[in-house]
């Protein structure tokens, strides 16, 4: 038998043992054996961590139409988070998969014990996304995760669409697994997370294409707020000029509108078109400066939108100073709570080790001793 | 002295008493003659003509009978001589015609050869919209003059040899003189030369034997059906060899780019000749690795899909009785039953088994649940890509199958890692001076303006520089001010 | 025409300059970011300077020794010594290569797979590492050359697509301890320099344009700017991060539709960890050949002790975790910057002897077969022989003359 020929045969002897070697050694994970989960819910109590899992579950279809799906929701308690997600995997009878997990509802009780090694053991572990988002909430995840909302059945996929896709024209606060771990390996360790609150939807606001009202509760989500977490404190929300303070100084993407209201009963309505937060230290002084660019879009004068091209520049020049004043006004707000509570949420005690190093020591009562300084500076053009 | 009664006996017996074996006695000049041929291999017509005829009529036949043959017969060609029998046979065999002459020192032998060829028609296996059609045909001689046709130069040089105890398969090497390597055509004259077989059927046959790497899926010799594609290739300093009975003529040396490139590109607009390569790649590369990276995705690395793809696709397979992996091998497994049934089939059952085939065998069997839509997708996108290259359809559909295979166990991992292997071993080989993968390893930059981006015609003033060449200009080249 | 045929070993400086960005890059960038955050925390960018900077002075000796042939001048002058400092440099070679092989066998188990057992990944991922290494650096830097194109590609739109919520302030301060405390710590990172120094044993071809001296500056500064953009990203928590350039690329504008980007990170780490290793792994081989003449047997015990060193241990990651030990680490500071020079000193002696001994210097384009001491002189039939067709031996254009009939 030629050299050719004998190669050939070897050829074949070897793949097979390769496939018998691998066939035998390496388990073929089947897709659909895995169970998308796409929000997670993580409740605190006695017995230990309460894990809700919202996966989708697609229905058989030749055309690949995903249309038909439907969501389900399992829970388990456990003393860790992993040990509840492998008991709702045993319940489910498939592998839990939190790869496409993008919401992660927190309830108040598990902030306030701290989450951060637990969320570090979920990114290590059950590949659970960096990007995914973190919301916290005072009642029950999973009365979060059930509750039917008239966008999208799934209450994960709507609270995905409130916070992922409406960047450019909302104001909310978009805190990822990222910022949380990251925050947490500050010198301030305190995080600013969004606040869910659910409110129901009065009836028959909601029917269906053939014209019939839906009878099932619905609602919709406000994540204006913020609640504030941290090491050794206990959760406290924020209402939203504070909460959209601290995200004009944290983060660069800011959008949604702003409502400035005047004495006289004026209302100006304006759209962020971008920001830039700044904070500047110095030996015990910190400067917070906000450069904002807006664009009016409505001015209300008793009762009345007025044409925007009608208005005079001395009434734009009040809107800008006042606009000024109420962001100023609100930024000493933020400060003042801080200062109040005690809870460094605007991160400056990070800012100050950035400004002097390694050699820098928090000092007892840091934030009563600081001094605060604000500047705003807003440029805007008529709509 | 030659008896003519005991020589022909004696070549009667060569021929162990073929029924096909022609014996025409004649008195000429009062000499006893005869012609020795083979029904079926030579011009009868011109023999009668243009020798018989002559012959029949003259007056005297007499010594030196070279002499008095070529001024008695209207034959152009040499009248060749032989000394034994056992010679003048082996050229019967091949469709001479020997004269044997009674009392003669030797045998002539005139070579009026005609067999049925067919007429010269497009090739089927690589047909253009723009271009010439003509394609070669079993015949040597005519193979040859198609090449004669493209480059009219006294420098085109064709080298001819028999190969092959039985067959004695003439086997010419043409080249260009002063433009192509002496080392090559060294070389190629060598290896064919050593060739000890008992029969050549075919070129392929010969490219075996000019291969550096035996044992490569990979050819190392270029094969083409067009006059014109050889003819551009002998003009960039590559030499060809023309087997006799077989219309593919090999080129040598050979790149892998030149399986990209086709006599398309350069007659067309050069913008739409280097985006058509570009797809011809990408139609390359989708077909060997989109199945294993199907699998690859689907059963390891789910978390790189986006979630509405994700959704999509686990409503497709959800139900199905198979792995993804078993799946994409079933798929890929009828498509090839399909392909080669398609080119066996008579042409008049052709239209319906193709419909069975493709709608049938792909749609019902989507429906039964058999295998998923995606799969039957990613198979047909592999299956027709594979046909971008046309030349690599063979290697194609091995390594398709090797790295489903590989990414079945081993996911993207294991698809990466035979890439690289791959990439290595082609990189390694090198072949009559040239590297395989040239111009793109080792980067030739002359040679990448005839590459993915292909320049016109009037930028290639240079002979490429991927393999050797005595000379690189194709074109006058402008001097530069130091020069002047 | 003047054809110029290449030497054994003998690569394009263009080759050389793309074998630069993949092995200085791979480790750096990828794995040793987490190890300095765990070990010693926020100073990840001073470290990665540090080692960049040693790196680059390390390189300008390696340089020095490719441009004088240090290692064919090394071995007709002085062999002996030679052989020393081949055997140290083998092992060096060895621990590294066994550490960076554990590092990106565990980054495949745990990433790319949910649940594989390590002895797959450990006897398949040395398969095209030895098989790259075995053909040898002109294969090496030809696959390089090819896959560059892609992982150029990829990077490309990794880093032009970057939507990472940056915060530069991040960064600082640059120091989160003293100078003294900065030197110390130091000393658990002597494995992550002299990548580049597998290249002692090429020669090169050079181009007039500098790929090389463009490709240095260019590598270091990569690694720099993506480790300042890691840390403008993560911060303090820069430790969870297995893989730089893996998790990058998730940072992009195209996630949301595309989905997870990952492996537009993990095919360019891939192919830039397999290329360097297989450079690391062709380095023991050519020491091996100069000691001990067989290649191939070398290569087949060598790397059948590897691997089944590899499997015998109790886990890869224990493996890894020796690299940061003091000794370890310190015979790896010493091994990688001090073996370089003592090289250096012995080709600059024998390069001193040659010249004293007037041996005529290699003609251009003459092909000379690369002889250990003890082998017969080329003979000119032999030349011949090499010069034909069916040699490995490589006839390309001369790189500054394309083209001109002579």
């Amino acid at each position: 038998m030629n050299k050719i020929l004998r190669a050939k045969w070897l050829v074949v002897f070897l793949a097979l043992c390769v496939m018998i070697f691998f066939g035998r050694s390496v388990s073929i994970n089947v897709l659909t054996d895995n169970a998308v989960v796409l929000g997670l819910g993580i409740d605190y109590t006695e017995e230990g961590y309460d894990v809700s899992a919202q996966s989708i579950v697609p229905q058989a279809s030749s055309s690949g139409n995903a249309s038909s799906k439907k969501y389900v929701i399992f829970s388990a308690v456990d003393k860790s988070l992993s040990g509840a997600l492998s008991q709702i995997g045993e319940k489910m009878g498939m592998i839990i998969s939190l790869t496409h997990c993008n919401i992660i509802i927190v309830s108040k009780d598990a902030l306030e014990i701290g989450l951060n090694e637990e969320i570090q053991n979920l990114v290590n572990g059950w590949f659970l996304t960096l990007h995914a988002l973190i919301v916290g909430t005072e009642e029950k995840p999973i009365d979060i995760l059930s509750a039917e909302t008239p966008v999208s059945v799934s209450s994960a996929e709507y609270l995905q669409t409130l916070l992922l896709e409406s960047i450019s024209f909302s104001n909310l606060t978009r805190y990822k697994v990222k910022d949380y771990i990251v925050d947490n390996y500050t010198q301030s360790a305190v995080s600013a997370i969004a606040f869910l609150e659910r409110a129901e939807l009065p009836e028959n606001s909601v029917s269906s294409p053939t014209g019939e009202t839906i009878s099932t509760k619905q609602y919709e989500y406000n994540l204006t707020k913020n609640i504030i977490v941290g090491d050794n404190v206990v959760p406290f929300t924020v209402e939203k000029d504070i909460a959209q303070c601290i995200n004009f100084l944290k983060i660069k993407e800011n959008g949604g509108m702003l409502t400035i209201d005047f004495p006289e009963g004026e209302v100006a309505q304006l759209e962020i078109i971008s920001t830039k937060g700044k904070l500047k230290f110095s030996e015990g002084v910190v400067e917070a400066s906000i450069k904002m660019n807006l664009v009016l879009r409505e001015f209300v004068e008793e009762d009345e939108a007025i044409s925007l091209f009608l208005i005079s520049e001395e009434k734009l020049k009040e809107i800008i100073l006042k606009t000024e004043a109420t962001l100023t006004q609100s930024l000493k707000n933020t400060f003042q709570i801080s200062q109040e509570t005690n809870v460094d949420f605007l991160l400056l005690a990070e800012g100050m080790y950035r400004k002097f190093g390694y050699t820098w020591e928090k000092p007892a009562n840091f934030l009563q001793n600081l001094e605060f300084k604000t500047s705003v500076q807003v440029t805007f053009k008529r709509g | 002295m030659i008896q003519i009664e005991q020589t022909l006996e004696e070549m009667k017996s060569i021929f162990l008493g073929s029924s096909d074996l022609f014996v025409r006695k004649l008195v000429s000049g009062g000499t006893s003659l005869a012609f020795v041929f083979l029904d079926g291999l030579t011009d009868k017509d011109l023999l009668e003509r243009d020798i018989l005829r002559p012959l029949l009529q003259a007056k005297e036949f007499a010594p030196p009978y070279a002499e008095t043959l070529r001024q008695t017969t209207f034959f152009s060609e040499e009248i060749k001589q032989y000394d034994t029998a056992e010679e003048i046979c082996t050229n019967i065999a091949q469709g001479d015609i020997a004269l044997v002459i009674d009392g003669a020192e030797k045998f002539y032998l005139f070579s009026l050869r005609k067999y049925n060829t067919r007429s010269i028609v497009e090739p089927p296996s690589e047909s253009v919209s723009r271009g010439p059609r003509e394609g070669f045909i079993e015949d040597m001689k005519t193979n040859v003059s198609l090449i004669r046709r493209k480059i009219r130069s006294p420098k085109l040089v064709v080298d001819t040899v028999k190969v092959g105890k039985y067959s004695s398969t003439p086997i010419s090497i043409c080249y260009i003189n002063g433009v192509v390597d002496d080392n090559i055509v060294s070389k190629v004259k060598e290896r064919i030369s050593k060739i000890d077989i008992d029969g050549i059927i075919d070129s392929d046959y010969i490219a075996r034997f000019l291969e550096e790497r035996k044992f490569s899926i990979f050819s190392q010799v270029a094969a083409s059906e067009k006059p014109d594609i050889i003819a551009a290739k002998m003009l960039e300093g590559r030499l060809c060899v023309i087997v006799d009975g077989s219309p593919v003529v090999l080129t040598l040396p050979y790149a892998l780019v030149e399986d990209l490139q086709d006599s398309y590109d350069y007659y067309n607009n050069s913008w739409r000749s280097s985006m058509v390569r570009a797809i011809r790649l990408m139609g390359g590369l989708l077909t060997v690795l989109l199945p294993g990276a199907y699998v690859a995705l689907q059963s390891y690395h789910y978390q790189m899909l986006p979630l509405k793809f994700l959704l999509t696709l686990l409503s497709s397979i959800k139900g199905l009785p198979f792995t993804p992996e078993i799946e994409m091998l079933i798929v890929l497994v009828l498509f090839e039953i399909l392909s080669q049934a398609s080119i066996r089939m008579p042409r008049l059952m052709g239209v319906s088994l193709s419909i069975v085939g493709a709608i049938v065998l792909g749609d019902t069997a989507v429906k039964a649940g058999i295998i998923s839509s995606p799969a039957v997708l990613v198979t047909a996108l592999s299956a027709i890509g594979i046909f971008c290259i046309p030349d690599q359809v063979a290697q194609m559909s091995i390594l398709r199958f090797a790295f489903l295979c590989v990414s079945a166990v081993l996911g993207l991992y294991g698809i990466l890692f035979c890439l690289i292997i791959l990439v290595c071993y082609l990189a390694s080989i090198n072949g009559y001076g040239t590297p395989f993968l040239a111009p793109f390893a080792p980067v030739i930059v002359p040679d990448l303006k005839d590459s993915i981006i292909v320049d016109s015609v009037i930028g290639m003033k240079k002979r490429p520089f991927s393999f050797p060449n005595k000379n690189r200009n194709r074109q006058p080249v402008e001097k530069t001010e130091n020069e002047k | 025409m003047k054809n110029n045929i290449l030497q054994k070993n003998e690569i394009y400086n263009r080759q050389f300059a793309v074998l630069i960005f993949f092995s200085a890059l791979i480790f750096k960038l990828s794995r040793l970011p987490r190890l300095v955050s765990v070990t010693i925390g926020n100073m990840v960018l001073m470290v990665e300077l540090v080692l960049c900077i040693i790196d680059i002075l390390l390189f300008i000796l390696i340089y020095y020794y490719i441009s004088i042939n240090g290692f064919e001048l090394s071995q007709k002058n002085c062999p002996i010594a030679l052989k020393i400092l081949l055997v140290l440099l083998l092992i060096i070679f060895t621990g590294k290569f066994i550490l960076y092989y554990s590092s990106g066998a565990t980054f495949i188990i745990s990433s790319l797979f949910r649940s594989i057992a390590p002895y797959i990944i450990i006897v398949t991922f040395i398969l095209p590492i030895f098989y790259l290494a075995y053909k040898g650096i002109v294969s090496i830097a030809r696959t390089a050359e090819i896959f560059f194109i892609l992982v150029i590609a990829l990077l490309f739109f990794d880093y032009t697509f970057l939507h990472g919520e940056m915060d530069f302030d991040r960064l600082k301060p640059l120091f989160t301890m003293s100078v003294g405390d900065f030197t110390v710590n130091m000393n658990s990172f002597g494995l992550w320099i002299g990548d580049l120094l597998p290249f002692l044993f090429i020669k090169m071809k050079k181009h007039k344009f500098p790929y090389v001296a463009l490709a240095v500056p260019v590598t270091y500064g990569f690694i720099i700017l993506n480790i300042i953009i890691s840390i403008a990203i993560f911060g303090g928590a820069l430790f969870l991060i297995e893989n730089i350039l893996v998790i990058i690329p998730t940072f992009n504008e195209f996630a949301s539709t595309l989905g997870k980007l990952e492996w537009a990170g993990l095919i360019p780490w891939f192919i830039m960890i397999v290329i360097y290793l297989s450079c690391l792994l062709w380095g023991c081989f050519e020491i091996g050949e100069f000691l001990f003449r067989k290649r191939t047997v070398f290569a087949g015990i060598y790397v059948g002790a590897i691997i089944i060193f590899l499997l015998s241990v109790k886990s890869m990651q224990y493996v890894i975790n020796m690299a940061t030990t003091q000794f370890v680490s310190i015979a790896f500071w010493c091994g990688n910057s001090i073996l370089p020079l003592a090289l250096l000193l012995v080709a600059i002696i024998s390069k001193r002897k040659n010249e004293k001994q007037k041996i005529m210097p290699e003609k251009e384009n003459a092909p000379i077969l690369l002889n250990a001491p003890g082998k017969h002189e080329v003979t000119s039939s032999e030349i011949q022989e090499k010069n034909s067709v069916n040699s490995t031996t490589i006839v390309l254009p001369a790189p500054s003359n394309h083209g001109g009939e002579k």
